[in-house]
């Protein structure tokens, strides 16, 4: 109906301001943290720059805090994928039968994924104080005393319980998204395994997981590009410091440490761009799938 | 049979009380950091769990009048409605050309939008510091506001263009029949259709700004400029022993998100959940 010879000027002038922000701001910084991590750069008053080939790599690989982070990492990935997955797939499950109240449940359940992590890290901080906070007083009054810990100061914890905290805000997202993938199965085939007498574990691994495994890695993917992401909530909780002596550390976090407290841009764009190509590759393969999907149905 | 319904009983039981577990854990965090704002410090010391011996304001009014948090949440407010105004018009346009035109590269466009949305933010902040420097960016809104439109264009242009693309034809064809101009068809017609997919668009990026810190840390240096993420944390590092103090200023900034979701839910459940199930 419209046609692009006729129209070639307005098509222009419409694409021209979201290409301009996005070109400028997002894809040419981008690549220019690719080409600054070859480059020795010290922070943004620095006119001594010039090009250092793979050091910036190699200085990072040889720093044990660089493999420590990334050790924190690959432990955040893999925890955050065995709970959130599972506890989300149980409760959508559970909302997609017959429920009273579905939506307060639904609602209640994706609040925190929304709120700020800053405050909900905040708030978590003061309910785990040592002290005063709501879980060691609880464990005191029933007696479990010997339980109660520095939740977020003591090494041996302090990752662990940082990384239940961010699966507790983001269960709620995957928990809505396979909630909508239960619900492109058909009701007639649940009625039919009814019918059957098929049984609950017949039911979920032989038939539903299957049938929405396509979900479930978009899910898997989705945790994955936000655990790589995480920086707020272990800021908030370390108060900035992600120690005692960076036993909290994350690539990212490494990366703002190295840039903006110590001024080492070179390294910091290094981490920027292990960083980028990472995100690229985990979420290209299920952007692009869902792109071909789109454009053939 | 009997047993079969004592089953179907028990099942039910079990999931519900499942279902309970889980509510409680996500709501009880909040509902107790609520309880704790409103108390003074030595009732919450005493009385960890209870109800506020005597409903006390004196936090709130201590963020407000002497903090001064609402100023916080005013410039957090100015820098994402600013945000996802540019937004919406800028991503629109782009969204109506991309759904409705073909031409050479319009497919490869696309894609070339969305590539956007693989990239991790926090991978281009180095650069976007350096431009900073060069564009006088350090302690200034209307810098951080650009910075906060590129990042959402991605995103934004795809969930629009996708919306759309599938709306029905017959009245923009009428209108252009009519003689009506495509900016005009645009703006009166495309656009007041689109609301649904613009509003889910607007709100993620209205959260996507108001909830960053990262940005906001490397680009306010000016106390008097914070946002209310940075607002949050300088009040905790300054009042590090106010517990309560500290639960009031949680919950006067995840207000304005709270009212948002409650009157938005919908849209913001399928505006982040777009793209993750086909259809």
């Amino acid at each position: 109906m419209f046609t692009f010879k006729q129209n070639k000027l307005i098509v222009i002038a419409f694409l021209i301001p979201a290409l301009l922000f996005y070109i400028s701001f997002m894809l040419y910084p981008a690549f220019y943290a690719i080409v600054l991590s070859f480059f020795k750069w010290s922070g943004v008053a620095s006119t001594d720059t010039y090009f250092n080939g793979l050091n910036n790599y190699i200085l990072l690989f040889r720093n044990p805090v660089f493999w420590l982070s990334v050790k924190n990492l690959v432990f955040l990935l893999v925890v955050s994928v065995l709970t959130q997955l599972p506890i989300a797939f149980i409760l959508a499950y559970m909302l997609s039968g017959n429920i009273r109240y579905v939506n307060i449940f639904k609602v209640s359940y994706f609040m925190p994924v929304i709120l700020s992590a800053t405050a909900v890290s905040m708030m978590w901080k003061l309910i785990l104080d040592d002290k005063y906070g709501l879980l060691n007083n609880f464990l005191r009054g029933v007696g479990l005393e010997s339980l109660s810990r520095s939740w977020l100061t003591d090494p041996d914890i302090s990752f662990k319980v940082i990384t239940l905290i961010n699966s507790w805000q983001h269960v709620g997202y995957f928990l809505i998204i396979l909630i909508a993938g239960i619900a492109t199965i058909s009701e007639e085939l649940f009625e039919a395994l009814k019918i059957d007498g098929a049984g609950i574990f017949t039911t979920v691994f032989k038939v539903v997981i299957p049938l929405i495994k396509e979900v479930i890695g978009v899910c898997v993917v989705l945790i994955l590009t936000q655990c790589m992401k995480t920086f707020d909530i272990i800021y908030v909780m370390t108060s900035g410091t992600f120690g005692p002596n960076n036993v909290n550390q994350v690539p990212v976090g490494l990366m703002y440490y190295r840039s903006f407290i110590e001024d080492n841009f070179g390294q910091g764009s290094a981490i920027a761009t292990m960083v980028l190509l990472f995100g690229v590759l985990l979420s290209s393969v299920v952007y692009i799938k869902g792109f071909q999907q789109k454009n053939t149905v | 049979m009997t047993n079969d319904i004592i089953r179907v009983r028990l099942g039910k039981i079990i999931v519900y009380i499942v279902l309970l577990l889980w509510l409680v854990l996500t709501v009880y965090p909040l509902i107790f950091t609520l309880l704790s704002s409103l108390k003074s410090q030595n009732d919450l010391f005493s009385n960890v769990f209870g109800l506020p011996k005597k409903i006390m304001f004196q936090n709130y009014y201590d963020l407000f009048v002497v903090k001064k948090i609402q100023n916080n949440i005013l410039h957090s407010l100015f820098i994402s409605c600013s945000t996802i105004g540019i937004q919406i018009v800028i991503c629109s346009m782009a969204a109506f050309v991309l759904s409705r035109f073909k031409f050479k590269f319009s497919n490869a466009l696309l894609i070339f939008f969305m590539a956007g949305i693989l990239i991790p933010q926090q991978s281009v902040l180095i650069p976007i510091t350096l431009m900073a420097k060069t564009f006088n960016g350090f302690n200034n809104y209307l810098f951080m506001i650009i910075i906060y439109v590129a990042f959402g264009v991605p995103n934004f242009v795809f969930i629009t263009t996708g919306f759309m693309k599938g709306l029905p034809r017959e009245m923009e064809e009428a209108a252009l029949i009519d003689g009506c101009s495509l900016p005009r068809i645009f703006w009166r017609i495309i656009m007041p259709l689109s609301i649904p997919a613009i509003a889910s668009a607007a709100i993620l990026s209205f959260f996507g700004a108001w909830n960053d810190l990262i940005l906001a840390l490397i680009l306010l240096k000016n106390d008097a400029m914070q946002t209310i993420s940075l607002g949050l944390i300088s009040f905790t590092n300054e009042q590090f022993s106010n517990y309560t103090g500290q639960f009031a200023a949680v919950i006067v900034s995840i207000v304005p998100t709270l009212v948002l979701y409650f009157i938005l839910q919908k849209q913001i459940m399928k505006g982040m959940t777009a793209g993750a199930v086909k259809g």
